[in-house]
């Protein structure tokens, strides 16, 4: 290369006393509008994560990590130099197409992480490597601070409830309690024990991983050994809601001490919380006996922080006319496909209050009233109702649930009305919670033709025995129906919409959402002629609730 | 590509003379040169081993050699310990968990015997769940828990998918199959898939049992094969002499009285022996009482029935059963004097009147004894006279006076004394004012009175159907009142409510038709009187 091309290609390496180059002041720029695009966003998933109880401390670890920022900041100043490398672009690249598909998926999940992406390309503008690798600490913090993909956090909860209460089970049949586990049911002689949110440490779940990335980062922790310290911790955790379960079940059985009581409770789970910390620091230890830490020369753990910066390729600045042309690619591109592709809503910012809800919804769930649904649809007779309040935390959400029994010969059905729900409702994981296994899940039509109605099939088998048919509908204050999501249906066929449908905001709907739903619940296989039977009678109590001329509920109820 | 070759050639003829030179430069052995072509046999494991003991030591390096703290093994000693414990625990309760199906069957059968079922549910599902166990067992014994909780879907599904039909299945759910397909049969005859209950009956455990072996009775019987069925009968009826019934009556069907004799005389003693064993037995005393009925043993009867209603261990439905059973024996009774001494004279009406005043007594609403009381009256005029005499002789005797008074009532209307008749039901009335038929029939005579107080009527009927309400007389009797005074929809419930409690319906259609066009709805009137074309006759009583 010619002393010439040098001087054309010139370094983006601004020398300390000569200010940054044009090309930094682009990819800045192109940062800076990512930046501001996201703020809306990235505002939303702050509200949204601040209605969950279990993510309620995410701004503390913002804080942390900011303040640890702060403080390495000052006693490790930069030199400040803007590099436009590489490996500036790539990250630069990944926050632009994140941020699209913030606007194209729609998710405000993808926003958090498309705001990392973007702080980490300007830490690694504004210091490159050494710098973001002395930050790696509060970056840790950061991604800590993010949930779960949307949809994952219900799935992964019950999940871990389940995990507990099996373990549980285990330790009350060797105590010699007699009882039966049903997903997260312990069922014995005398009572019944679900083993609600608290109770399975979602909340504990979720601290954990808060607690275990701080202390990784106190500790100067790799990424390797954070996430170790992670997983050890969730499984101490586990363990310590299974102790809680164990203990309440044993206490009440067999002491007769009857530790759901709200202080003993609360107590318990501060207790086993504590006791799953101290074993996690304990198993900490263990694990670094076993492979111990790398020491500097002065004894101080290795970490990315003061290890040597090995650079590569991707560290290398690249030229000025690269850098314009790719700032300038990034930005129009993202410009037209996130304009093209446009599917962002608006969600509300704030999670109406259940009540509120209830107001709106357009049946009186407060009424109980047995009649809303005839004595006779079709060949089945009601021979019976009752209503269920559901109290918060109650695995199947609402407030509560009116509920008919139908007969027809020797068969006998469930119809439940539930509600209110802010968006669409998937039985799914509630019936998963309680024990049941999802076989199949298929939409159907129902209701008169033409009607565009559609109806959730949940196919469920239970262990030891039981099989079960659920048909579902979801219907918002103004009596249209609120349509499954896109990736409900067979898991093999939708795999990739549920990939996608991880990382998305579920459909705007209005709020007030009420649901009908059909349980036949037997012990052996449900045949092809009961499961018509039952669309029968659910195609009539759609009709008669939200259809037809004389429709129980044709009118939104006041305030409606 | 001709240039592309003929490099390709060119750099494949230097290779070849370069390995040449080495190997000449190498003084390589024959052997050597002869293994060349299949040196990487060993080079190729040789390489790969070396790079993975490389990445063996690479990765075993951080737990080999660095710097170990004994404080870190100290502080990590009770996460060891707690996680030891843990997973033996977890694995000790795992493996208890797999081997206590038995536990959990016996603790089931346990609470069902006790008739706690929600709990027996809970244990066999649980014994289930160990996949340690027979799951046929408690899978049967979870349907006997449904069935006994009536909760007959589940307990039917399940048997139905332990006893499939055209499968050798779980035969006590065979069995089971075959008891509610017999239980089905009766009223259901038509409906009753005989090629199944078959199947179940012939592949049921326990062919020995009376139940069963009954079961295959009715099974002949729905076939039209008495003798079979004679045949499952008896059997049954070796265990259990309650069957003695079916078979004496398969017998009188084939004539042979003495036969029936001798089965009921059988089926007598054996009762006998089991209600003295068992004396809270109701079954066994009323089979007994039948026993004796038929046996012409009226007076034992009498005395049966008495003693069981006196005992007050009856619920109600029993004891409405015992006292509509000894109404019967009365009237036997009745009709045996009137057989042997007849009811002629005065002293044969006052004793037969005696009979039926008991019958009346212990079922006032028995059709049987009124409609003999109102033979007096239909008699020729001397016996309804003699009738007078006796029925005065003994009210003014003190000796049943609710009672006479009615029967002098029925006598005098026949007669067509309607004042005394209404007197008479008055004073029998107000006497005894329970008698539901007394009201009812003086609300009759009164409405039908040519100025006749409607008002007064109804309350009688009121106080009739109030005492009874499921007598369709009674509630025809009222309608007729209500349309008498003009108010047709009341009549019209009044009738449709007999309309549900009778078999005769066709003359209530033919009202509610009538009662309809009045009030306008000719459809509805139209598919009464429809109806009441298409019903059926009322099967003839004895």
């Amino acid at each position: 290369m010619s002393a010439e091309a040098d001087e054309t290609n010139t370094r983006l390496v601004a020398e300390p006393n000569s200010g940054h180059s044009s090309g930094a002041w682009a990819v800045a720029t192109l940062l800076g509008v990512t930046a501001l695009t996201l703020l809306y966003p990235l505002v939303t998933l702050g509200v949204w994560m601040m209605s969950r109880d279990y993510y309620q401390h995410f701004p503390l670890l913002l804080l942390g990590g900011l303040g640890l920022a702060a403080f390495e900041l000052r006693d490790h100043r930069p030199d400040w130099v803007a590099v436009v490398s590489s490996r500036v672009m790539l990250w630069a690249t990944a926050a632009v197409v994140a941020t699209v598909l913030v606007y194209v998926i729609p998710s405000r999940w993808m926003a958090g992480a498309a705001g990392l992406c973007c702080l980490i390309a300007a830490l690694q503008l504004a210091g490159g490597r050494e710098l973001t690798n002395r930050l790696s600490g509060p970056l840790m913090l950061m991604v800590a601070a993010l949930p779960l993909p949307v949809n994952l956090d219900t799935v992964f909860v019950v999940w871990l409830q389940r995990f507990a209460t099996w373990i549980s089970s285990l330790w009350l049949d060797l105590a010699g309690v007699m009882h039966l586990a049903t997903g997260t049911a312990i069922r014995t002689a005398e009572q019944q024990y679900m083993v609600e949110d608290a109770c399975s440490g979602v909340h504990s779940v979720f601290a954990a991983i808060a607690v275990g990335v701080g202390y990784a980062v106190l500790r100067h922790y790799d990424i390797g050994r954070t996430l170790v310290v992670v997983l050890q911790l969730l499984v101490w955790v586990v363990v310590a809601n299974a102790a809680r379960v164990f203990a309440m079940v044993y206490g009440q059985e067999r002491l007769g001490i009857n530790l759901s009581n709200p202080a003993y409770h609360q107590l318990l789970g501060f207790l086993t919380f504590s006791l799953a910390i101290l074993l996690a620091l304990s198993s900490d230890h263990l694990i670094r006996y076993i492979r111990p830490l790398e020491l500097t020369e002065d004894n101080e753990p290795v970490s990315r922080a003061n290890r040597p910066v090995n650079t590569t390729f991707l560290d290398q600045p690249v030229s000025l006319n690269l850098a314009g042309s790719l700032v300038g690619l990034l930005g129009v591109l993202g410009v037209i496909f996130g304009t093209a592709f446009y599917r962002f809503e608006t969600q509300p910012m704030l999670v109406m209050p259940i009540e509120e809800m209830a107001k709106l919804a357009i049946v009186d769930l407060s009424a109980g009233d047995a009649e809303l649904l005839p004595a006779t649809l079709g060949d089945w007779k009601r021979v019976g109702f009752r209503t269920q309040e559901r109290p918060p935390g109650d695995i199947f959400g609402g407030m509560v649930s009116m509920i008919w029994q139908y007969e027809q010969g020797r068969r006998r059905v469930a119809l439940s009305l539930d509600g209110p729900y802010d968006s669409w409702h998937d039985l799914g994981v509630c019936y998963t919670g309680v024990g049941w296994r999802i076989e199949d899940r298929l939409t159907t039509d129902v209701g008169p033709e033409d009607d565009g109605l559609v109806a959730c099939d949940l196919r469920l088998t239970q262990e030891p025995i039981g099989h079960s048919q659920v048909l579902y509908v979801c219907v918002d204050p103004s009596g249209e129906a609120v349509p499954p999501p896109s990736y409900y249906g067979r898991a093999v066929a939708n795999f990739f919409e549920r990939a996608r449908t991880l990382m998305q905001d579920r459909p705007a709907s209005k709020a007030g959402v009420v649901q009908l739903q059909l349980v036949d619940q037997r012990m052996v296989k449900i045949d092809d002629r009961d499961r018509a039977e039952n669309k029968q009678l659910f195609d009539a109590a759609v009709e008669h609730l939200f259809r037809g001329p004389g429709a129980a509920v044709g009118q939104p109820s006041p305030g409606g | 590509m001709f240039i592309f070759l003929r490099r390709l050639w060119i750099r494949w003829q230097m290779r070849r003379q370069s390995r040449r030179q080495r190997r000449e430069e190498r003084d390589e052995s024959l052997l050597t040169r002869l293994l060349a072509p299949f040196r990487w046999l060993w080079v190729v494991p040789q390489v790969l081993g070396w790079a993975f003991w490389l990445g063996i030591r690479s990765s075993l390096e951080p737990f080999i050699g660095r710097r170990r703290s004994l404080a870190d093994l100290l502080w990590g000693l009770p996460a060891i310990l707690v996680g030891s414990l843990v997973v033996t625990v977890t694995a000790l309760g795992q493996v208890r968990q797999r081997g206590s199906g038995n536990l959990y069957l016996a603790a089931g059968q346990e609470n069902l015997l006790a008739d706690e079922q929600p709990v027996a549910q809970l244990y066999l599902q649980k014994a289930i769940s160990t996949k340690s166990i027979d799951s046929r067992l408690a899978l049967f014994y979870l349907a006997n828990s449904y069935e006994r909780e009536e909760n007959f879907e589940r307990a039917d599904s399940l048997m139905s998918s332990l006893a499939p039909v055209d499968a050798v299945g779980f035969p006590a759910a065979h069995r089971y199959m075959a008891l509610r397909l017999d239980d089905d049969a009766i009223g259901r005859a038509a409906s009753i898939d005989l090629d199944a209950w078959k199947w179940h009956l012939t592949h049921a455990d326990d062919q020995s049992l009376p139940l069963l072996q009954k079961a295959w009775g009715d099974y002949f019987m729905l076939l039209g094969n008495f003798k079979e069925a004679l045949t499952h009968f008896r059997k049954a009826a070796e265990g259990d002499p309650t069957y003695l019934f079916q078979v004496a009556e398969l017998e009188l069907r084939h004539g042979e009285r003495d036969n029936v004799r001798s089965i009921l005389t059988s089926a007598k003693e054996r009762l006998t022996s089991r209600a003295t064993a068992n004396p809270k037995d109701i079954r066994t005393r009323l089979l007994l009482a039948t026993s004796l009925y038929h046996l012409g043993e009226l007076s034992e009867t009498e005395r049966l029935l008495k003693d069981s209603l006196a005992t007050g261990e009856l619920s109600p439905e029993e004891a409405a059963d015992f006292r509509k059973f000894l109404a019967a024996v009365f009237i036997k009774a009745y009709d045996q004097h009137a057989m042997q001494v007849g009811v002629e004279s005065a002293e044969g009406i006052a004793e037969g009147f005696r009979y039926l005043q008991s019958a009346l007594e212990s079922d006032p609403n028995s059709q049987l004894a009124l409609s003999r009381l109102a033979e007096f009256a239909r008699g020729s005029p001397a016996k309804a006279e003699a009738g007078r005499q006796a029925l005065r002789k003994l009210i003014a005797g003190g000796q049943a006076s609710a009672m006479a008074h009615f029967a002098l009532g029925t006598i005098e209307t026949v007669a067509g004394n309607q004042e005394l008749a209404m007197l008479n039901m008055k004073q029998g009335l107000a006497i005894n004012p329970q008698l539901s038929v007394l009201a009812n029939n003086l609300a009759f005579l009164m409405s039908e009175q040519a100025d006749a107080d409607l008002d007064e009527a109804l309350q009688l009927a009121n106080q009739a159907v109030d005492t009874d309400p499921k007598q369709a007389e009674f509630l025809d009797t009222r309608a007729g009142i209500l349309t008498r005074q003009g108010k047709f929809a009341a009549a019209a419930v009044d009738y449709q409510r007999a309309l549900e409690l009778t078999d005769d319906r066709r003359p209530y259609q033919r009202k509610l038709a009538e009662l309809y066009e009045k009030l306008g709805d000719l459809e509805l009137a139209a598919q009464y009187r429809a109806a009441s074309e298409s019903s059926p006759q009322p099967a003839a009583r004895n």
